[in-house]
Formats: C-alpha cells, sequence, structure tokens
C-alpha cells in the first residue's frame, strides 16, 4: 500500500479513562468488527485484562477507513500495555507509531499517568492528538480539561476532540483527525528490510508468531531473514495483516504493520525491540532502542500439594510461550518442598502469572516474598548471584553484597510532593531534583533500591497520593549494601520459605513488624506457636500466637448432623489450602506477609 | 425398626436474639390448630403404615412445644397415645420454656404419658435473659421447675455460657442456681453466633463484642468441674446427668439409631427400606432414586408451615445418601462426642469397612485429642473443647475415601 494512505497509532490513557471502550467504537465505526462479534473491549482478549481493567500483551489491529477526502486509508492501531512494569514493551510499541490519541477522561482531566504517557508519546516523536472522552457524562467539564491539558501538556486545547466511547459521538471527528494530523510513515522502500518486532505470542500450530512494523525495504512470504540481535536466520512462513482475524498477504512494505509467522519453536529466540532484516546484503545497523528484557523480580512458587509439582512445570513451560519475559529454574524448599524460582519484570507482571497459573491451569499455589537479584562477593573472591535468600552466602564467607538500584521518576501534584518525599525516604531513597513540569504536575527524581520498590510501594505510593502519581523506573547500578538475612523461626524451627534479605538498619523494624503480622494471618493452633524473627541467630523480635482452647460446634442433634459435617468439611478444605510446616498450618498469605506489613 | 421419634413444633412466643432455629413468633391461634392437625396426620400415616411399632423414645421439640397451649398439646398426646403404645416408651420429652408451662400442664402432661421435662432455662440472671431476648426471668424458671416436681417427672435444664452479657461471677451464679433445682440433667452450650439473627447484626456494626472462645472455654471447664461435684455426670460434649437419667433420645442421634422427625424442618435418619416406606406412606414427598449403595438416608423437611398444612402433613424435603463408609465414619465421629467414645471393638469392625480411620485415631492420639481407656477410646478434654478438630479429621476420612 502506498504509504501517503497508511497511518500507525496507539492510544494511550490514564487507567479508566476510557481508552478500550474508545477503541471499541472505533472498530465498529469503521466495521472492522461486525456486530455479532462484538464483545466489550475486543483488545484486551485475556480475561484477567478484561476483570483488572490493564492490558498485558500489546495488539496491532488493521483498520481501514474511507475519510471525507474519498481516499481510503489504513489505519494499524496499536494498542500498549499500561503498566509501569511493561514500560519498555510501550516504549517498542509506541516507536512502532508516528501518532498516539492521548485519552483524557472528561470528569477526571488530566491526572498523572496522562502526563507521563503523553511525555512518553513526546519522546517518542509522535504526533498526539488529545481526545476528551465520556462526554456523555454530566460531570463531564470539557473546558475545564482543555485548559488542563494546554497548561499540563502544553498541547492547544483547539486541538482536542471531543469524544464518547459509550455514544460514539465525536469518533468521526478523531478518525478524520487521525488521517489529518498524524504524519504518513516514511521509509525507503528500496533499502534493505528493516522491520521492528513489538510484540510476539505463540501459536500451538505456527511456532512464535512476531508483531512487526516495517520501517525501509520490504518483507514476502519466504524470504529469508535475520534477527539482528541473536542472528537467527528464518524463512518468512508467512505475513499478514490483523483485521482482526488473521489474514495473509503477499508481503509487508515500509510503514505497514502485520504480523510475521517465524516457524521458530522458542519464544526466547524472537525478543520485543529487535529488528528483522534480509538475510543477504541485510541492514548494517538495527534500529536504536533494543534491549535485552531482564527479570527483576523473583519468588518462590510451590505447589501446596506436591502431587502438582508435575502440572506447575507443564503450566509455567506453556505460559512462558507467549510470555518470554518469564523465567524460572526449579527450587527446593525445607518448608515447602519442591517448586521454581521464577524471573518476572515487576509485581504486576508476577500476580497476573500467578492469578494465570491457579485459574487458567487449576494449580494452588503458595508464593513466596519477591526478592531481586543480589551480588554476593565472597572473601575468596567468588561472586554469586542471589535470587533467593536461601542463596545468601554463609556471613562468615561474605565480603560484601550489591543490590540493584532504580533511577525512580514520580509525577505527581504539588500538594503530594512531602507525601512521595517521606515514603521515598523510608524506603531507602536518595531524593534528587524536582521540577514543575506545569502549575499541576511535579516530576520528582529519586534513587531508590529496587528490593524496597517490590515490597508493594506502587500501592502504597497510590494510597498516599489519593490515585494521583505515576510511577517510572529504570535500572541505574549495582551498589555496595549493608544486607542481612532475616530469617523468621515457627515454633523454634527456622522457615526458610519466610526468610527475606533486608538493610540491617531496618532489620529490627521489618522483624518486628513481620512477626505481629505473621501472627494475625497464622490462624491459632492447638498448641503455643512462638514466631521470631532472627538475624544470624541473634533474635530480635518474638511473638506468641495463643494455642486454641475452644473450637466446638456443643449442639448436635437430628437435623444437626448434616449441617454440622458440611461445616467441619469446609473447615478442612480451609485447612488444606494451608501448608503445614513442623506441626503449624499456615495460610498461603503468611509467604506474602512482608507485602502487607504497614510502613 | 425406628425406635426414636421427634416432633418439631415451629412456634414462639417471641423470637430469642441468638436464634436461627426452624421457628417463628406466632400469635394466629388457627395456624396453630392447622398445623398440630397436620402433626396429627403426619403421625397417623407412619403408625397406619406400622412404623411406629418399636418406637422407644419421643421427643417434642421446637419452637416452644409448650407455647402450644394444654389444649392443643392435649390433642397431640392424645393422637400419639392411639398411634403409639405409651408403655413401651421408655423417655417421653417435652421441650418448655418457662414462661409457657404452668402446673396445670404438668398435670395434663405427666397423665397423657409425658416424663420428662426439657426446660429452656439458659441463665438465671434476669439482665443477661433480657439481653438474650428471653421473654422469661429467672423466678419464672423456678416456678416452672416447681411445677415439673408436682409429679414424678425427670427435669432438664439448658444453660448458655459465653455470651456477651456474662461475667464468670453471673455463670458461677447461674450454675449454683440451676443445682439448686435438682434437676436430673443439664445441658451446657457455648453461644454461637449465627448468621442472620439479631445477635450476628449487633456484633457486625461492632456495639457488641463477639463471644471470646477462650472465656467460653473456661465457662465450660468450669461447669464441668462444678456439675461434676453435684454428682451428675459429662455423659457428652454439652450433657450432664444423674446416673440413668441420660438423655436416650439424644443418644440415638449419636449412637446411629434410625430416627423419625415429623413436623416442619424435622430431620430423620434411617435405612434406606425404612425410608422407601415412608415415602411409601406419604410421610416424605421426595423424588430423589436411591442409590444401590445407599446404607444410610437422611431425610430434611424443608416446607414452610403454609406449605406442610396444605400438603396434609406430607412432608417435602431433601434427601441426602450415606454409603456404608460414610455411615460408619459418622459414627465414629459422634461418638467421640460422647464420655464413652468409641470401642476398640466397634472401631476394629469400622476399620474393616473404612481403612483410613485407623491412621486418623493414631493422629488424633499423637495430638492428644483422643486416648485409649478401658479398650476404649475416648475424647480428652481437649478432645471435647476442640471438638471441630476432632470430627474434622475423622469425617475427613469419608471425604477421603469418597474422592
Amino acid at each position: 500500500m502506498d504509504p501517503n494512505y497508511i497511518r500507525n497509532f496507539s492510544i494511550i490513557a490514564h487507567i479508566d479513562h476510557g481508552k478500550s471502550t474508545l477503541a471499541d467504537r472505533i472498530l465498529e465505526a469503521t466495521h472492522t468488527i461486525s456486530d455479532r462479534d462484538m464483545v466489550e473491549q475486543v483488545l484486551d482478549s485475556m480475561d484477567i485484562e478484561r476483570e483488572r481493567g490493564i492490558t498485558i500483551k500489546s495488539q496491532a489491529v488493521c483498520i481501514f477507513y474511507t475519510a471525507d477526502d474519498g481516499h481510503e486509508y489504513q489505519l494499524n492501531l496499536i494498542d500498549t500495555p499500561g503498566h509501569v512494569d511493561f514500560t519498555y514493551e510501550v516504549s517498542r510499541s509506541l516507536a512502532a507509531c508516528e501518532g498516539a490519541v492521548l485519552v483524557v477522561d472528561a470528569t477526571q482531566g488530566v491526572e498523572a499517568q496522562t502526563v507521563a504517557n503523553a511525555l512518553m508519546a513526546m519522546n517518542a516523536n509522535l504526533e498526539i492528538i488529545p481526545a476528551i472522552n465520556k462526554i456523555d457524562l454530566p460531570a463531564a467539564e470539557p473546558d475545564r480539561v482543555r485548559g488542563e491539558i494546554e497548561d499540563g501538556l502544553a498541547i492547544p486545547a483547539d486541538e482536542a476532540i471531543l469524544t464518547s466511547g459509550k455514544t460514539g459521538e465525536g469518533v468521526h471527528e478523531l478518525l478524520e483527525a487521525i488521517v489529518q494530523r498524524i504524519p504518513a510513515p516514511h521509509g525507503d522502500a528500496d533499502a534493505p528490510l528493516k522491520a521492528l518486532i513489538f510484540d510476539s505470542y505463540f501459536d500451538a500450530y505456527r511456532g512464535v508468531v512476531a508483531l512487526i512494523r516495517v520501517v525501509d525495504g520490504t518483507i514476502s512470504t519466504k524470504d529469508k531473514v535475520r534477527l539482528m540481535a541473536n542472528d537467527q536466520v528464518i524463512e518468512v512462513e508467512e505475513v499478514g495483516v490483523r483485521r482482526p482475524a488473521e489474514t495473509a498477504v503477499d508481503s509487508l512494505t515500509i510503514g505497514e504493520v502485520g504480523y510475521l509467522v517465524t516457524g521458530l519453536k522458542d519464544p526466547h529466540l524472537v525478543r520485543v525491540g529487535d529488528t528483522v532484516t534480509n538475510f543477504k546484503d541485510g541492514a548494517a545497523e538495527a534500529l536504536p532502542g533494543y534491549r535485552e528484557v531482564k527479570p527483576m523480580v523473583f519468588t518462590g512458587i510451590f505447589p501446596i500439594d506436591a502431587d502438582q509439582y508435575d502440572d506447575l512445570s507443564d503450566a509455567l513451560d506453556k505460559l512462558s510461550l507467549n510470555d518470554p519475559a518469564l523465567v524460572y529454574d526449579p527450587e527446593v524448599s525445607h518448608a515447602l518442598g519442591f517448586g521454581f524460582r521464577v524471573g518476572f519484570l515487576g509485581l504486576l507482571h508476577m500476580e497476573v502469572v500467578k492469578e494465570r497459573l491457579e485459574r487458567e491451569f487449576d494449580l494452588d499455589l503458595i508464593a513466596t516474598a519477591p526478592s531481586v537479584e543480589f551480588h554476593a562477593f565472597c572473601t575468596d573472591g567468588t561472586e554469586c548471584m542471589v535470587h533467593s535468600p536461601q542463596d545468601m552466602p554463609d556471613p562468615a564467607r561474605l565480603e560484601h553484597i550489591e543490590e540493584p538500584y532504580l533511577n525512580v521518576k514520580v509525577i505527581v501534584p504539588p500538594d503530594y510532593v512531602g507525601a512521595v518525599m517521606e515514603l521515598a525516604t523510608a524506603r531507602r531513597g536518595i531524593v534528587g531534583d524536582m521540577s514543575y513540569l506545569s502549575q499541576n504536575n511535579v516530576e520528582l527524581h529519586f534513587e531508590m533500591p529496587l528490593s524496597e520498590l517490590i515490597l508493594d510501594f506502587f500501592d502504597t505510593l497510590k494510597s498516599r497520593t489519593r490515585g494521583y502519581a505515576s510511577l517510572d523506573y529504570e535500572l541505574s547500578e549495582y551498589r555496595p549494601s549493608d544486607l542481612v538475612k532475616l530469617d523468621i523461626l515457627l515454633a523454634g524451627s527456622p522457615v526458610d520459605a519466610l526468610s527475606s534479605i533486608v538493610h540491617k538498619d531496618d532489620a529490627y523494624e521489618r522483624g518486628r513488624a513481620l512477626t505481629v503480622k505473621l501472627k494475625e494471618i497464622i490462624p491459632q493452633q492447638l498448641f503455643e506457636v512462638p514466631i521470631q524473627a532472627a538475624v544470624g541467630g541473634r533474635v530480635l523480635a518474638r511473638t506468641n500466637i495463643k494455642a486454641k482452647r475452644k473450637d466446638v460446634l456443643a449442639k448436635c442433634y437430628g437435623g444437626d448432623v448434616t449441617r454440622k459435617r458440611k461445616l467441619l468439611e469446609k473447615q478442612k478444605k480451609g485447612k488444606k489450602r494451608m501448608k503445614s510446616i513442623g506441626n503449624v498450618e499456615v495460610p498461603q498469605e503468611a509467604f506474602m506477609a512482608i507485602l502487607k506489613v504497614d510502613d | 425398626m425406628l425406635e426414636a421419634l421427634y416432633l418439631h413444633i415451629p412456634f414462639c412466643a417471641s423470637r430469642c436474639a441468638y436464634c436461627d432455629f426452624v421457628t417463628q413468633e406466632c400469635h394466629d391461634d388457627e395456624l396453630m390448630g392447622a398445623y398440630v392437625d397436620a402433626l396429627c396426620l403426619s403421625i397417623r400415616r407412619a403408625s397406619k403404615a406400622g412404623l411406629l411399632g418399636g418406637i422407644k423414645t419421643i421427643y417434642i421439640g421446637g419452637g416452644t412445644p409448650s407455647y402450644l397451649g394444654p389444649r392443643r398439646l392435649s390433642t397431640l398426646i392424645y393422637l400419639l397415645s392411639v398411634s403409639i403404645d405409651l408403655e413401651q416408651v421408655d423417655e417421653f420429652t417435652l421441650e418448655c420454656n418457662p414462661d409457657s408451662l404452668t402446673e396445670r400442664m404438668v398435670k395434663d402432661l405427666y397423665a397423657l404419658g409425658v416424663d420428662r421435662i426439657s426446660l429452656g432455662a439458659q441463665s438465671f440472671n434476669d439482665e443477661e435473659l433480657a439481653q438474650l431476648g428471653r421473654i422469661h426471668d429467672a423466678t419464672a424458671i423456678r416456678r416452672a421447675a416447681e411445677a415439673v416436681r408436682t409429679r414424678d417427672m425427670a427435669l432438664s435444664l439448658d444453660l448458655i455460657c459465653g455470651t456477651p452479657f456474662q461475667s464468670e461471677e453471673s455463670w458461677e451464679e447461674s450454675l449454683a442456681a440451676a443445682l439448686e433445682l435438682s434437676p436430673e440433667h443439664i445441658s451446657i452450650y457455648p453461644l454461637t453466633v449465627e448468621d442472620g439473627t439479631p445477635l450476628a447484626a449487633r456484633i457486625e456494626t461492632g456495639s457488641l463484642a463477639a463471644p471470646d472462645e477462650d472465656v467460653q472455654a473456661d465457662m465450660m471447664e468450669r461447669a464441668a468441674e462444678v456439675i461434676g461435684q453435684a454428682g451428675m455426670t459429662r455423659y457428652e460434649v454439652a450433657s450432664y446427668a444423674l446416673p440413668g437419667h441420660e438423655s436416650r433420645h439424644n443418644e440415638a442421634y449419636w449412637s446411629g439409631m434410625p430416627y423419625l422427625g415429623l413436623g416442619c424442618g424435622a430431620a430423620s435418619m434411617m435405612d434406606p427400606e425404612t425410608f422407601a416406606a415412608c415415602r411409601q406412606a406419604r410421610i416424605f414427598d421426595a423424588a430423589d432414586p436411591i442409590a444401590s449403595d445407599a446404607a444410610r438416608i437422611r431425610f430434611q423437611a424443608r416446607d414452610d408451615i403454609d406449605s406442610y398444612v396444605a400438603a396434609q402433613g406430607c412432608m417435602a424435603g431433601e434427601v441426602e445418601t450415606l454409603s456404608l463408609q460414610e455411615a460408619v465414619c459418622e459414627d465414629v465421629m459422634l461418638g467421640f462426642r460422647k464420655t464413652e467414645g468409641v470401642a476398640m471393638s466397634d472401631l476394629a469392625d469400622a476399620i474393616e469397612i473404612l481403612p483410613g480411620l485407623q491412621e486418623a485415631c493414631e493422629r488424633l492420639q499423637a495430638r492428644g485429642l483422643i486416648e485409649e481407656r478401658d479398650g476404649r477410646l475416648v475424647p480428652t478434654t481437649r478432645g471435647w473443647l476442640c471438638g471441630n478438630e476432632l470430627y474434622g479429621e475423622v469425617w475427613d476420612v469419608a471425604v477421603q475415601a469418597k474422592n
């Protein structure tokens, strides 16, 4: 297709501002999807995505639209993941576009995530079309929101389009603006092929399928091409576009967005951000911005019932096909038995994977508190990676230990700057510079250990700023830290799955808070259960769960027997979801207790 | 052969704050009359089908049976006397509330064959009684007990412990006051807060503290001590009796004996043949097919008063089928409610049928919930206080065997 009639764009928004609904209306208005096939929020295809209102995987849909100027345009809508865990994926999706529709809720106005998204789009040099959405609501204040867009984002107010994802109002104007304002893609059709991989997924029959955006050259079925990051050579089995059903085409050329069937069976070979080029006389340089995706957060995942180990192993195999960022290795815990140490991009990624394992594969799992990758340097000159508190070398052998630090960026209204600084400092953050993006938004920079960020930092930040703060971070470097392993003892025996690596100065406070929290979570047993927190054998804090003295349904006559038996069955079932450690029945939440202790 | 008969009277003068039984506040004479008529029809059908020939114990419970008043009670018991040879009945209990039991009524009941009165005393502290929503005071309990003593009848008292309105002292006083009436039998129930009751609502809104299990445990233990000193023996987790006055009717529930319950909300348990006969006699209205491996059937009446009356005493309800393994397991579980526990020889028979019981009993012994004594496995004090641990572990054997 003539690139002059192609427009590549994405839709970005603060959560709940109506991005997916607006996308649905665009698909409807352009007859991309018949009414019959219309499910609410077509683009969020996973149940978890719909339920949580977040997008986890990128999507691309090819839309044909006959504009008012009489020409038919090919509009490629690239939907991006919407969470800080997936910042890199978002940046690659945006790199495949020339423009972005920035959705702003007409009742809520510009929020922190709106600003963060707009900045990201601006950095990618995208043309931004603001859409003030939900104007059908009685509380809509489009004029106020226009002002906020002009003040906060420096986008002229008259560029905003008023839309309603509910009624479809303004969708036509929006489509016209996309055609008129977003630049057509440039590229050199005669140059060697350069196509950006912005996502991939696994198809049981065809292997790994990559979603690509062609920048230069042409890619056709049967071409021999090379993935530049790892020199993987493949023969193209098929290229096509998603409308949204996959439709094969002979070739894709400059500006076009589509899919590429690689025939590869290992998803790790196809990396987001990589460049596809010709095998012979390929491009000399890859497209900029490729980064190897590395897991940042590690957690132990164990089946409650040891018999489910093989099922868990199969399930992880299957999930990782569609999620190359997911890595895992077998792990053995004294307390929890055989399981896996699993690496994730971030906490949300972890939660989503755990939820999918439990739901889609019907597994009962225990996840241990998340950890990061520490680097331990031993006195004998060796260095080892510590992904789990159990890997921590004996303190006597330990020379020093380093932990990953982040450059963190928070955008927040000025009223909350104090609260954010306080939180950052409490989490060992080193506050850096601060700048006003506008009257309503301040950008704060600080450095902070990743291990602190994964302890519920995002949720705490959200609650302390009433949801206004947006968070972005990147790994900066490893730095030496005074870290110790905090052990938890239940009924006198250390429970490996409850231990954590903490800063020495925080050990006492964390230990105390953790023992208190565990006392709340672990139910009374028939005997007293002391809970102790200790570092290197020295007890820092202790609580006791008193023995349960009474638990009986005293009345039991004719009609009660069945009813009481059912209650007993329910009670027993609850117990089976607990892990028996020593003789102590420990509920699943206990292993995540460290995330729940209040600051 | 059915040996235990239960009749349910679902009426009360007023509903108590903690109650979730099948009963209702009722001031409609006509409805109560119609209900008694329907109950009489149920009894007649059972009798005509020859199901009541072996009845040894009768228990009329509720609700408040005494609230029916002397005339309706007399009708009901007279009808019983023409359907069952009351001379062959060993125990005939009527549940009463202190406010509605009069000396006149006692004389009539005794004349008709009732030989045991179970009196819902609950407490002897007037403030506590008011808080529990009881409409009587301690004086009324004493008056009712005195009335019972005008005839040669056994007296049983119910007491509730661990309510949020109670103190250690007031519990002590209630126990002493109860013993002063020289009852043959006492039942001690720790308060259970049932969903949907006014009490649960008060606790949910935070205006009332939830019962403390530790306090309840103390009070149960104190009761065992004080009542024991008075010469009564604890023969079940909640039941105390002078020698020979253990409730035979209740023992049927705890020993796997078949029983027939008539009236709204009543439960029955029997073998499949007897169940078929009850269906045939239009006592039970249930279409469920009975599995060929069924060893025990439990039937739970579910209709409301109006539909029971309209159906002329044919009860609609739910059928539960237990396999031989489940029946055996249930008996062991219920056996551990009783002081005498389970005889090793009976347990050996049960293990033949359900092998998992062997290991479960070993675990329970190791956990100190049961112990061996004189050729029997009996519950320990902890096994009584933490009975759910004990019963749950036993019943789980049947659940596991089924899966």
